[in-house]
């Protein structure tokens, strides 16, 4: 395999009190890596630390955030850069495509400045410029056009395209993919997860796409990577974790998916909810709604493993043989 | 016993928690105070000269005496009876004349709606002190005629807010309910609007206060009041006429305007609370604070055993 | 093209405010003792006398072509003639309104600068000394008179800059640069006032607007950019709360006239304000309703200019 272009290691963030909160512990010693032209799926519930593990990545945390742990990026470490190294990345090797909600793009401004403000500056003239905002809308598939409207006037779908373009601008090597279709009808969902396979391929691009959607991230992703309450517990192959899925709780979250392609008998909800970030609890986080917990999971959070299908799993219990109803 | 200390108790914390409207309230309790026993706190009288003209601060008159021998720490006493009296009436006016409006163009909409908003906002973008001055100049200098001036002229802006919220409260299930069992729509609007817009009517009355003893002050300084009144207003107004700044005679100018920025202060402060508490909530994406980066800590699990 | 009607809805609106303050003013003096329907009261006159007064002053006429002869002659400039000087008063009115340009214009740009940068350093140190202190100073800016704040800088400088007036009248011959230092003199203490009781509103609302701004996800989508952080905070952030600012802006017009008025009545600031005030005191009608009227148009069209800026600066609303 290539070497790998983004390296993640130990990543903890925790956010102190603001006012009279406690101090939680959203991303719990997370390590994972990326290489050229992979893709990354990051699955999990809302709460799970999926948006935080991407945007510490960045620096893009709130002010009260604390980060510690190794982020190489290209083999340079991140973090040890400080603010002025988490920058100088930003939209020069990692580019972010976030969610198109109504306020992500800047009202104000004309689709096409907020493009030519996402290049790398120096060396293009105007005319070079303008071409290069074309290019990128064509790309995406969204006529020239489109560069002197507002973003109210574009649809849901179309932004969230145009996110995409902002983010191809500054010719990355990763991209990072928060929630960025879960604004979106079903229909338009799918189109723009492949329009990200699409470009992955044809611009030899890694991204990361973190989603709760888990047939979405299936769809597109060659690895596959489940986080539940700040840690991965999962971490493998797409293909095998999918056959083979180790973790209860990866497990449960296929099973409550629909339309994977497979005939279900019955679709199950996971029953509970994940644990408020602040308790220190001593065990496994999953261990309150895993059907296959033992008393040994509340004694102490297991460590990761290498995994049958080649990845890694963090379970006292894994599964190792393929259960059907 | 033990119910009374709670209750206290209760009222203690949320008092501390509001920190700024309790400054404001006791600012003004103190001026409300002031108003209420003036006369009887006064130590000299208004118009009686007790001494030379512009005498500076002494033991015996702590603010010192004016351009006419009065002692001003009395004046300044007496005259937040005036001030205040202004402020309340005129707001008053206002506020009846405002909620008034506000809640049937709310409640009825349609072509009453329309008038009524037409007007207001005539009066919202009209200046109001030109229109104050022009009224109070062709009905006579008189103080009377100052609080109802000032009264008439201030209640757009709570006309406006009063009918946005009337209007969502209209839609609201108990009033529908009402309507349906057939109350008439006066009774609706006084029983069932009104008291959902309490808080809202009552930030702006706080508000107007403030407002009014302003304006006060602008109309006694351009000649509006008739001399005999004994206000802030009239105060400065007198202090500008007798040439203070010339004679150096600070002190006859500064009580009285004092006065009046802490009463709007103090107004300000008392409904300056909810605003900033809704505002903190929100996180900022772009602040001086950076996240900060840390050697590897020990994760919260291993801080416990 | 929905631009065009939005701009003419405005206009239209504007115009029409105008006109209906103007038949305000006109019902108002009818209203007047010493007053327009009473200027036929000549002592010891006879009936007839009453009678020919009455008829060149129109006042025999239906009040409905009273009216409209009133507003045609002010369409043509007219504004009648002064009580108290027996001049017209549509020129002073404008020489008085070129007076109150400059010293407003001044006080003006003293009020955005000062908004500005104590606005965003409240923002940028949020929760800081810094915001605490700008804020405080707007709260207590806010409640203080302007006439009290014009009488303590009379007192302060009274040895050092001139306390009253437009000009110095006993300069002889004074050079163009002589001249502009003296007007300079004279302004600053009335521009500074402005500024000073005028910028308290629009630093607290531009403070909130941008706290606002700062929280939403665009801001975001802009770091990611690799933007410097000014660049994201003037173009992104300020860009943005600008809009509730210039909404308020139009409110906060009206009091900046009344605090215009008040000051050049304290310094004696020869403008539209000194000239109203003056005319209270004299009971110069004419002259009384000539300023409302100018004053009143004048914000009117502010107002206008503010809301079509408004127009510009937010292209959602322009469909």
């Amino acid at each position: 395999m290539n070497p790998p272009l983004l390296e993640v290691a130990g990543l903890d963030v925790f956010y102190a009190p603001l006012d009279e909160e406690p101090r939680r512990h959203i991303v719990r010693d997370v390590s994972f890596s990326v290489s050229t032209g992979q893709r990354l799926g990051l699955v999990g519930e809302s709460g799970a630390g999926k948006s935080t593990t991407l945007y510490a990545l960045l620096g893009l945390l709130p002010g009260n955030a604390e980060i510690s742990g190794r982020i190489a990026f290209e083999g340079v470490d991140v973090l040890a850069a400080g603010h002025s190294g988490l920058v100088a990345l930003r939209g020069h090797g990692i580019a972010l495509v976030t969610q198109s909600a109504m306020n992500a793009l800047n009202p104000v401004h004309r689709i096409g400045r907020q493009l030519r403000e996402a290049m790398p500056s120096g060396g293009r003239g105007r005319a070079a410029r303008r071409a290069r905002v074309d290019e990128l809308l064509d790309r995406v598939g969204l006529p020239p056009s489109v560069a002197r409207r507002y973003p109210h006037e574009l649809s849901g779908g179309m932004r969230q395209r145009v996110a995409i373009a902002i983010a191809l601008a500054s010719e990355p090597k990763l991209l990072l993919a928060d929630e960025a279709t879960t604004a979106l009808d079903t229909v338009v969902q799918a189109r723009v997860v492949e329009l990200l396979h699409e470009l992955c391929t044809e611009l030899d691009l890694a991204i990361v796409f973190a989603s709760h959607h888990l047939a979405l991230v299936a769809q597109l992703c060659d690895t596959l990577a489940t986080m539940y309450a700040g840690r991965i517990v999962e971490l493998g192959p797409t293909e095998q974790i999918r056959d083979e899925p180790q973790h209860p709780y990866t497990r449960l979250l296929f099973e409550a998916t629909p339309d994977l392609g497979e005939r279900k008998e019955h679709l199950r909800s996971i029953p509970g909810a994940p644990p408020p970030l602040s308790d220190v609890l001593p065990g496994c986080s999953f261990e309150p709604r895993c059907p296959r917990a033992v008393e040994g999971c509340r004694v102490r959070n297991p460590a990761v493993e290498p995994a049958s299908h080649g990845g890694e799993v963090a379970c006292l219990r894994p599964e190792r043989v393929e259960a059907h109803g | 016993m033990s119910a009374i200390a709670a209750r206290a108790r209760a009222t203690l914390r949320l008092a501390n928690r509001r920190r700024a409207t309790t400054i404001g309230i006791l600012i003004l309790s103190v001026f409300a105070f002031l108003a209420v026993f003036g006369p009887l706190i006064a130590p000299y009288g208004a118009h009686e000269q007790v001494g030379r003209p512009f005498e500076p601060p002494s033991s015996a008159h702590p603010f010192g005496l004016d351009g006419g021998g009065v002692d001003v720490l009395s004046l300044v006493i007496l005259g937040a009876r005036v001030s205040l009296l202004v402020g309340i009436v005129a707001t008053a006016v206002s506020i009846v004349i405002g909620a008034g409006v506000g809640i049937v163009a709310g409640y009825f909409g349609g072509l009453v709606d329309g008038v009524l908003m037409r007007i207001t906002d005539f009066f919202l973008v009209v200046p109001v002190l030109p229109l104050m001055v022009v009224v109070a100049a062709v009905w006579g200098p008189s103080l009377f005629h100052v609080m109802i001036v000032i009264g008439a002229l201030l209640w757009t802006p709570v006309a406006r807010v009063v009918r946005a919220q009337a209007l969502a409260v209209r839609e609201r299930g108990f009033v529908r309910r009402a309507r349906a069992m057939g109350a008439s729509s006066g009774r609706i609007m006084w029983v069932h609007v009104l008291p959902q817009l309490r808080g809202l009517i009552l930030t702006n009355t706080v508000l107007m206060i403030a407002q009014a003893i302003m304006a006060e002050a602008a109309l006694a300084f351009l000649g509006l009041e008739s001399a005999q009144v004994v206000s802030w207003g009239t105060q400065i107004s007198h202090a500008f006429s007798s040439a203070s700044m010339s004679a150096g005679a600070w002190w006859a100018i500064v009580p009285a305007g004092l006065c009046i920025a802490i009463v709007v202060l103090a107004c300000n402060l008392v409904v300056i609370d909810s605003g900033e508490a809704r505002a903190r909530r929100r996180p900022l994406h772009l602040s001086r604070r950076r996240p900060r980066v840390t050697a590897q800590p020990k994760a919260l699990e291993e801080q416990v055993s | 093209m929905g631009r065009w009607l939005y701009v003419c809805r405005r206009v239209v609106g504007a115009l029409l405010t105008i006109i209906a303050a103007t038949i305000l003013d006109f019902f108002l003096f009818r209203a007047a003792p010493g007053g327009i329907s009473n200027l036929a009261f000549v002592p010891g006159g006879s009936p007839q006398l009453k009678e020919a007064l009455r008829h060149e002053f129109g006042l025999d006429q239906p009040v409905l072509s009273q009216l409209l002869h009133y507003l045609q002659a002010l369409l043509h400039g007219n504004f009648g003639i002064s009580y108290s000087n027996r001049q017209p008063v549509g020129p002073q009115v404008a020489e008085a309104f070129m007076h109150t340009l400059p010293m407003v214009g001044l006080g003006l740009l003293i009020a955005v600068l000062l908004a500005f940068t104590t606005g965003i350093a409240a923002v940028w140190f949020r929760g800081g000394a810094v915001d605490h202190l700008s804020r405080g100073a707007a709260l207590v800016l806010f409640g203080i008179p302007a006439q009290w704040l014009a009488m303590m800088f009379i007192f302060a400088f009274r040895d050092s800059l001139p306390s009253g007036g437009m000009h110095d009248p006993f300069l002889i011959a004074p050079s163009f640069l002589e001249e502009a230092q003296d007007l300079l003199r004279h302004m600053i203490l009335p521009s500074l006032t402005f500024g000073l009781t005028t910028y308290a509103t629009f630093m607290l609302i531009l403070r909130t607007s941008l706290i606002e701004a700062l929280s939403e996800d665009y801001i975001v989508t802009a770091q990611a950019k690799g933007l410097p952080v000014r660049t994201v905070l003037l173009r992104h952030g300020l860009r943005n709360a600008l809009l509730p600012v210039a909404t308020v802006l139009g409110l906060a017009i009206g009091t900046a006239a009344a605090g215009a008025i008040i000051i050049e009545a304290a310094f004696s600031w020869p403008g539209l304000g000194d000239a109203m005030a003056k005319a209270v005191s004299q009971h110069d009608y004419p002259m009384l309703s000539g300023t409302f009227i100018v004053i009143t148009a004048s914000v009117v069209l502010v107002n206008l200019a503010v809301d079509l800026v408004y127009g510009w600066l937010d292209p959602r609303v322009r469909l």
